[in-house]
């Protein structure tokens, strides 16, 4: 089939794209909400107080803004993952070298092996990274949409029930839940092109 | 232009288009066919049946889903003896000899793991937060945790969503609670068509009744933020995290003056968009000039009393802010009226 370029739609920027080059706001906040629940459930398992992982936290995201536009995504699946896997390792213990205070233990350790690509910290940071930012990019995705297109795309895709189905409930026809479905898909892929693997 | 149902798209480009994988200039002609043409759809669902799913749709699958019940998995543990002693006489509703079948698929948030269970007998479906660092490890703590679920249990209003009870699952104590499956106030203020003025300001308003309730019982949340406000069914707000907010932010504060600026920084937080200002998580965004003049003079006004710096120009209690969004909500809902009456006259 030809395809004629009839849409005005303009193409979605990737949000890593939109924070490095654009210097988006809204890029910004929506860096924050992908990724700061990952970063917290890290910290707070090496007993950190409140206050110390929020600042640790504000830390690591000022210097990805100022590291941003340095980025080059080398098309490997994880590269954004590991790179801030980097810079989490470096701040944490500059952070508290700084200070004058001697992390806990385990803290020091955690970012010394994080900094490490083979350690099995390294890997688990890697697991966990896809999980949250897909948790995370799913709810944002849940914000953007109708409470339609977003069921036809959850009850498919997760769920996995069949189109006819979730038609069939939704009172819609199936043309309706394939469109809903690839729209809701596309921007996922949009929002988290450079996040995610199998990108 | 019409759809030229006439031209099908080849099966490489329909099932690129059913992953999301085409950019919009290739998206949109597919989409306008597929409205028509029942063949293509016939087609896409030989396809789909017999190719491997997308990359994307395994990932997804894998992380999120799927959220069936068909097998649940059981809870392994029974509340402990001393647990349900401390909370015998306050379960509000959900008495000990209830039992919960976890829900597979769960949600990472802030205050730790969230995931949905279903509780028996009656089968309704309740939200169980594993919340990290478990505050229930040692006896202290869940002895400060039981009395915290006796204050909270005394509150009850529909814009609220208190926890129901506290159980052992596996080895983890989950807070249980109404299902609180709705959308993240933060993801709203993310989303590319975040709601309209009206629509904030009801959403708004709901949080302070919801909180006005809490304070008259003299329970003040403490931390409220965006990820603590939550929207059901797209129309109803309900509050929530007033446990973990508690233990993480020590003992309840007395004032419940910060509360009204916290739920003032979540206002201009949907209606700019904004919860920091750009390279700031620590610090919430203050809505600048430029922002304040889109807005009409009543909202800006009201807004700007929930997050006045100085105490003094604040709402004194969260009542008397609500009283004021009320009337923002209200003329919210006349204005809409109006518009749609003025749009079909035109």
């Amino acid at each position: 089939m030809e395809i004629a370029a009839t849409s005005d739609e303009p193409t979605p920027i990737p949000l890593l794209e939109e924070l490095a080059v654009a210097g988006s706001e809204a890029g910004w906040e929506r860096f924050v909400y992908l990724y700061e629940p990952f970063l917290a459930a890290r910290l707070r398992r090496y007993g950190l107080q409140n206050c110390d992982e929020l600042d640790l936290i504000q830390e690591v995201f000022a210097v990805v803004l100022r590291k941003l536009p340095e980025f080059r995504h080398n098309g490997k699946n994880g590269a954004f993952r590991a790179w801030l896997r980097a810079i989490v390792a470096v701040t944490t213990k500059h952070a508290f070298g700084l200070q004058k205070r001697r992390p806990t233990t385990d803290l020091g350790e955690w970012a010394t092996q994080l900094a490490d690509d083979g350690s099995p910290q390294s890997a688990e940071w890697d697991r966990e990274h896809d999980r949250y930012v897909t948790e995370r990019l799913l709810e944002l995705v849940r914000a953007e949409f109708d409470e339609v297109d977003y069921q036809a795309f959850r009850r498919t895709v997760l769920d996995e029930e069949s189109i006819p189905d979730v038609a069939d409930a939704l009172g819609v026809t199936r043309n309706v839940v394939y469109i809903a479905r690839s729209r809701v898909l596309a921007r996922l892929r949009a929002i988290g092109r450079g996040l995610m693997p199998d990108e | 232009m019409p759809a030229d149902v006439t031209r099908h798209p080849n099966d490489a480009d329909l099932l690129a288009y059913a992953a999301g994988r085409l950019r919009a200039r290739n998206r949109v002609p597919i989409e306008a066919h597929l409205t028509e043409c029942d063949q293509c759809i016939g087609r896409l669902d030989v396809l789909l049946a017999r190719d491997k799913p997308d990359p994307l749709v395994r990932r997804i699958r894998a992380v999120g889903g799927p959220k069936t019940v068909s097998d649940p998995t059981p809870f392994t543990g029974r509340p402990q003896a001393a647990l349900v002693l401390g909370l015998s006489g306050v379960h509000r509703v959900a008495p000990p000899e209830f039992t919960y079948a976890l829900i597979p698929g769960r949600r990472h948030v802030l205050a730790g793991v969230v995931q949905q269970a279903r509780e028996q007998p009656g089968g309704k479906v309740v939200t169980v937060t594993f919340l990290s660092p478990d505050p229930t490890r040692t006896p202290a703590g869940r002895e400060r945790v039981v009395e915290l679920l006796r204050q909270l249990y005394a509150v009850e209003h529909p814009n609220l969503l208190m926890p129901r009870s506290i159980r052992l699952v596996g080895e983890a104590w989950g807070v249980v609670s109404d299902d609180a499956d709705g959308i993240d106030f933060h993801a709203l203020a993310c989303a590319e068509n975040r709601p309209a003025v009206d629509k904030v300001c009801d959403y708004v308003h709901q949080a302070a009744a919801g909180l006005a309730t809490a304070h008259a019982r003299g329970v003040v949340h403490g931390d409220l933020k965006l990820s603590d406000l939550k929207l059901f069914d797209r129309t109803t707000v309900r509050v929530m995290g007033f446990l973990s907010a508690r233990l993480r932010a020590g003992p309840p504060p007395s004032d419940p003056a910060r509360d009204v600026l916290a739920l003032g920084r979540c206002f201009a937080a949907m209606l700019s968009g904004r919860a920091y200002g750009k390279g700031q998580t620590a610090t919430p965004y203050s809505p600048g000039a430029a922002v304040k003049k889109s807005l009409p003079p009543e909202v800006d006004r009201v807004l700007s009393r929930l997050t006045a710096d100085d105490p003094a120009h604040r709402y004194a209690t969260m009542a008397e802010a609500a009283e004021a969004l009320a009337t923002l909500a209200s003329a919210g809902r006349r204005r809409s009226w109006w518009s749609r009456v003025f749009a079909f006259g035109r």
